[in-house]
């Protein structure tokens, strides 16, 4: 059963949240983390969110 | 977090090995320094450890090895630049150690290595290495928030006065920072808009057409958003640069204005020199008066304090040649009067008198006085029994205090005029700082003319993509591929809404809690009411009754205490930090501070956090309760300012 907006919306605020501070903690270790990759991070989990994997 | 120790070698003008050991049990550490020292070094030393970065002023080299050990080394010598902090928190102990390897090169010296380790102590005090030793230290101490932790009061107050702007924008990421709204702010980047190509609704929006053949009208639409993409974020960049060089171009003329309106004229200076001479020499002339009417009193009244005089000075006179010059025993006026006469030609000894011996024999004479020992004392005895019930001390000492304050007021006066000539000297001619301060409005006007055109084809560009996205839309909104991009982006659209949502309120919140924090400490260390208002991108302003925004540096000194203050209250009061403890490592502008602020200000210290380490040049000793005062240091350094050492105690006043 796919899920309803809302609950996608709330599964993205809380992955992205997530992601936003593992950049953070890896910034501040110097760690490599782009922007280009969170983005593309994103832009898959919301793929697979909306059932539209390839 | 308290900071046990810190130690460090061959930091900038620190040379040579030192540790100051900071009081842990809520006492105030002090670092006295004068200017020049190596204050702001030293205070910056603790941020260098933490965090590897420091912020020079504009007047320095970012250099951070000790330029005289540079020049004793020999080429290809390596030296190490150290520094180690030693703390305690959360109940364990940590030393943090910094490391740069410095190799020296024919033209220069080049950093070849570093190392940063933090070690724990375990419970049978072994010391061991921690792991990701920078996002330890961030946990324990965020670097966000270091610039409050580390509080530079002298730039806080540059800051406060020109970059009000700044400011605001500091303290918005520190805040942000404290209460993770850097990462919401992050995140509604990343989310973007459909007209920023490199975001996640960017990227959704032009996978509408992904699907379609080249050389169809979506394939162009799409090309021309693309390109028109990147045109406009190209100009954005010009813009913001262009726009970042017009501030700066701002600031110098608001610090030259600054310097222009407390720069004399020559004429200025040789009015004010020409009054303060005539001022001193009229105290000399003052001066020389006092001491003849005391001088007149004293033969007049006294005449026995000369006699004693006399005496005195001729008993030390001659007890000091009978020492040097063993004056033999038995020599008196009558025998040297003899010897000295120029009939006798042969001493009592039997050896012949020649010019040198009557020459010396005639010192022996003019160290006696004039009388005998016994009758001048005899004689001052009896003037003093005479005239002792007429002694009038006071109009004595008022006399001389006379001669004393004016003796002080030439010498003020004289200090006055070096004081002045120095201040010319250092005075750049007015002309020049007119002839700059046209230059960088002339450049202004230039920024502005060409922002002004750069706007205009931003604006163009916007309306293009704005024209071609519809037509991108008409021609997509059938697609397959159209609609599921247009559900994920009204889905990430509403995420986005959260975000901003949550950043709007907590902006909103914490604005007026710091608005709450900084008035109290305001109203408590300042003697004036001021108002504060901290608007919701946290701009801060101090404004009097007429709404007239504060301009005194004194004021500005108390406002960045006060500004401090309330940010560590707000750590304090945060839920997530409440239970950790902050230090307050303080380069204070103490001196900026009148003597009842500099009172009230010491006195919110203790408040401010359980740690507070203060670097001052100036003496807070009289400000200080007594049993709040711990470990007290003090650098001293060379004169040519390249060297210093810190040292345990108060060593100047």
């Amino acid at each position: 059963m796919s899920k309803s907006s809302d609950e996608i919306v709330d599964e993205m605020i809380v992955f992205i949240e997530k992601e936003e501070k593992d950049l953070q903690a890896a910034k501040r270790a110097n760690e490599k983390g782009t922007r280009t990759d969170i983005v593309n991070r994103i832009l898959q989990k919301l793929d697979t969110e909306m059932g539209d994997e390839n | 977090m308290k900071i046990k120790t810190i130690e460090y070698e061959n930091f900038r003008n620190f040379k040579d090995y030192g540790k100051i050991k900071c009081s842990t049990d809520g006492r105030l550490t002090v670092v006295y320094g004068k200017n020049g020292d190596g204050k702001t070094t030293l205070h910056q030393l603790f941020q260098w450890v933490f965090y590897g970065q420091i912020k020079f002023n504009k007047t320095t080299t970012d250099t951070l090895y000790n330029l005289a050990l540079n020049d004793e080394k020999n080429y290809e010598d390596r030296f190490d630049v150290w520094g180690r902090i030693e703390f305690e928190h959360d109940g364990s102990n940590y030393s943090l150690t910094r490391t740069h390897t410095y190799k020296k090169g024919i033209d220069s010296t080049d950093k070849i290595s570093e190392d940063f380790s933090l070690q724990k102590e375990d419970n049978e005090f072994n010391w061991k290495r921690v792991d990701r030793p920078n996002e330890a230290v961030e946990r324990m101490l965020p670097s966000g928030l270091a610039e409050y932790f580390f509080f530079d009061g002298e730039s806080m107050i540059a800051d406060l006065r020109v970059k009000g702007r700044d400011s605001a924008s500091k303290l918005r990421k520190a805040i942000y920072s404290m209460f993770d709204l850097d990462i919401v702010e992050s995140a509604l980047g990343h989310i973007g808009k459909a007209d920023l190509k490199s975001t996640v609704i960017g990227k959704l929006y032009i996978s509408k057409g992904t699907t379609v053949s080249s050389g169809s009208d979506i394939s162009s639409k799409m090309t021309n958003i693309e390109m028109s993409q990147n045109k406009i974020e190209k100009a954005k960049e010009d813009i913001a640069k262009e726009e970042n060089e017009r501030k700066k171009q701002k600031q110098t003329i608001n610090e030259i204005s600054e310097k222009i309106g407390s720069t004399k004229s020559k004429e200025e200076y040789e009015e004010k020199r020409q009054k303060y001479v005539k001022e001193r020499d009229a105290f000399i002339e003052k001066t020389k008066e006092d001491m003849q009417a005391f001088g007149n009193t004293i033969i007049e009244k006294y005449p026995q304090i000369i006699i004693s005089k006399v005496v005195n000075d001729a008993k030390n006179k001659l007890k000091l040649k009978v020492d040097s010059e063993r004056l033999p025993e038995g020599v008196n006026k009558r025998l040297i009067t003899y010897l000295s006469s120029m009939n006798t030609k042969k001493c009592i000894c039997g050896n012949t008198l020649g010019v040198a011996e009557r020459s010396r024999i005639k010192r022996y004479q003019e160290m006696l006085p004039p009388l005998s020992y016994s009758s001048t004392y005899q004689d001052f005895k009896k003037t003093v029994e005479r005239w002792k019930t007429d002694y009038d001390k006071d109009e004595l000492e008022s006399k001389i205090r006379a001669v004393i304050s004016d003796q002080e007021f030439a010498h003020n006066r004289d200090r006055d005029i070096i004081n002045l000539d120095e201040e010319e000297k250092k005075s750049g001619d007015i002309e020049d700082l007119i002839i700059a301060r046209q230059e960088a409005t002339d450049k202004v006007t230039e920024l502005d003319e060409s922002l002004s055109a750069r706007k205009g084809l931003l604006d163009k560009l916007n309306l293009f993509l704005k024209q071609e996205m519809k037509k991108f839309d008409e021609l997509t909104e059938k697609n397959e591929a159209s609609q599921k991009a247009s559900a994920k982006i009204e889905i990430m659209e509403l995420v986005a809404q959260v975000f901003t949502n949550k950043l709007n309120i907590a902006a909103e919140e914490y604005s007026k809690k710091l608005q709450g924090t900084i008035q109290n400490l305001l109203d408590v260390m300042l003697t004036s009411k001021r108002k504060v208002s901290v608007s919701s991108d946290f701009t801060v302003r101090v404004t009097d009754s007429y709404n007239d925004e504060s301009k005194s540096e004194g004021q500005f000194a108390v406002v960045s205490f006060a500004y401090i203050g309330g940010i560590l209250k707000m750590i304090r009061e945060n839920e997530d930090l409440k239970e950790k403890e902050f230090p307050l490592v303080l380069d204070g502008p103490f001196s900026k501070l009148d003597a009842d602020q500099r009172q009230n200000v010491v006195d919110m210290l203790p408040e401010l956090a359980s740690q507070v380490i203060v670097f001052s040049k100036d003496d807070l000793h009289d400000v200080l309760k007594e049993d709040y005062v711990g470990n007290i240091y003090t650098i001293t350094s060379n004169e040519e300012k390249n060297i210093a050492q810190v040292e345990e105690g108060k060593l100047w006043t």
